[in-house]
């Protein structure tokens, strides 16, 4: 079975954003792979329409994006905990630094809920408009305004974003 | 950007780095090439069931004749819809409701009479959305009890009384006892989601629900493949969606790729009471 015209090369340009995107929704590079794959599967199956009809990647991306809704609503993967302990942070400081806001920062994002999640990926990491965020999600774009703000909020009120480290954190 | 979406975006670029391998075109062409898993959602309020891309219309109906009919044109024409034999009073009468409802779920304005043993239908339908007027339309959810590819090439086993056998074009099926019927919906609709895909919306009455929801509960704890339940019409599997978890609520949503013509003309097939027997159309220009 022959790949469709065009998708080896869009698979090849896409992946990495994909794959990224993926990651921050789910916070597991396994899951994130499986669902990548699951999307592009699908997008195989259709491809002459969706490259008639829209640009692949918003097809592949909204595919991702209610995939991973509809997965977490059904809790089919359970295992994504906030990642048990931030480092000690009294060892070798500066060489930790990084690694200890990744470690903080997808603590933070697993903390919020599927949605909330999503529309902050989608907003600030895909650099999607409200508009956009919203036909992707099925949703109005007052809700994504909503979700967005609750968000952000719920990061910035957050007590772990105070351990955040190397850097002062924008007021 | 205030400062609000640059703490969102530091913690977003922080939170991620590189993929630790990439996407394997391999492992994608298995799962396009592998038996399609469907899935259900039960829900409080409403079920959805996510489907894959249901089979060909023309695989709906084995054995289904369609006269030749000319080609859609503009302005109404009539189409006359016959059995075999000519229909009784009875029947021809609740055809033509049947027919009535399927032209209205389908957005086609017309009207539909009873002539002799037949049925004239005097709107304009195009050729490939005559299979919903004509199918029986007889809708059985069945849970299934195994799966197996079907070579390509081969025809679906005939159902015996051992086993009642469907195919969905790629696997044969063996079902168990029929759950919920068409007398178990009260009606079928296309619809767009807010998304913009569409979208065949089912609801059921109560027995049907109460019915489905027995059923999904007894079968969501099995093994796969014993945990599907197959939406079978006129005997071809539609989809054989996975129950996620028990179905409480009395309408349901079938969601895969269905353009907007795919999605009216499945709904319109399984609207009203199913037929006594498959019509053929043959149509003349008014």
């Amino acid at each position: 079975m022959r790949e469709p015209d065009g998708f080896t090369d869009f698979v090849s340009g896409h992946q990495r954003r994909l794959q990224r995107t993926a990651f921050l929704l789910t916070g597991d590079w396994q899951v994130a792979e499986d669902l990548v794959q699951t999307a592009l599967a699908k997008a195989w199956g259709h491809w002459s329409g969706i490259t008639r009809a829209d640009r692949p990647e918003v097809y592949v991306r909204r595919v991702i994006v209610t995939t991973y809704i509809s997965w977490r609503r059904r809790r089919w993967w359970r295992n994504e905990l906030a990642v048990a302990e931030i480092p000690d942070q009294q060892h070798r400081a500066d060489l930790q630094a990084d690694a200890a806001n990744r470690l903080l920062a997808r603590k933070l994002l697993a903390a919020l809920p599927t949605r909330q999640r999503a529309v902050l990926v989608l907003r600030f990491f895909d650099d999607l408009t409200e508009t956009e965020v919203a036909a992707m999600m099925g949703c109005t774009v007052g809700t994504v305004k909503s979700q967005t703000a609750k968000a952000l909020a719920k990061l910035r009120t957050n007590a772990d974003l105070a351990a955040w480290r190397g850097q002062e954190l924008p007021r | 950007m205030n400062g609000n979406d640059q703490i969102a975006s530091r913690v977003l670029d922080a939170a991620v780095d590189e993929p630790p391998r990439p996407v394997s075109l391999e492992k994608i062409r298995d799962q396009v090439t592998r038996r399609r898993r469907h899935r259900v959602i039960g829900g409080a309020a409403a079920l959805a069931i996510v489907a894959a891309a249901v089979t060909a219309v023309a695989m709906m109906v084995p054995g289904m004749v369609i006269r030749p009919v000319v080609a859609a044109q503009p302005g109404s024409r009539v189409i006359e819809l016959a059995g075999v034999e000519p229909l009784t009073q009875a029947e021809a009468g609740a055809a033509r409701t049947t027919v009535a409802q399927r032209l209205q779920v389908l957005g086609i304005p017309g009207s539909v009479a009873v002539a002799g043993g037949h049925l004239k239908v005097n709107a304009d339908v195009a050729a490939r959305l005559l299979p919903a007027l004509t199918a029986v339309g007889q809708v059985q959810f069945r849970p299934v009890l195994s799966a197996a590819p079907q070579p390509a090439g081969t025809l679906c086993p005939a159902p015996s009384p051992q086993a009642f056998t469907a195919c969905d074009g790629q696997h044969i099926y063996r079902l168990g006892p029929v759950v919920v019927t068409s007398a178990g919906l009260v009606s079928v609709r296309a619809a767009r989601t807010p998304a913009g895909s569409w979208v065949i919306q089912l609801q059921f009455n109560a027995a049907g629900a109460r019915l489905l929801a027995t059923a999904t509960g007894r079968i969501v704890t099995l093994q796969p493949p014993a945990n599907e339940l197959a939406i079978c019409v006129d005997g071809v599997v539609w989809s054989a969606p996975t129950v996620m978890s028990e179905f409480t609520g009395g309408s349901s949503r079938i969601a895969g790729d269905f353009t907007e013509a795919h999605a009216k003309l499945l709904a319109a097939t399984i609207t009203g009471r199913p037929l006594p027997e498959p019509l053929h159309a043959s149509s003349s220009r008014q």
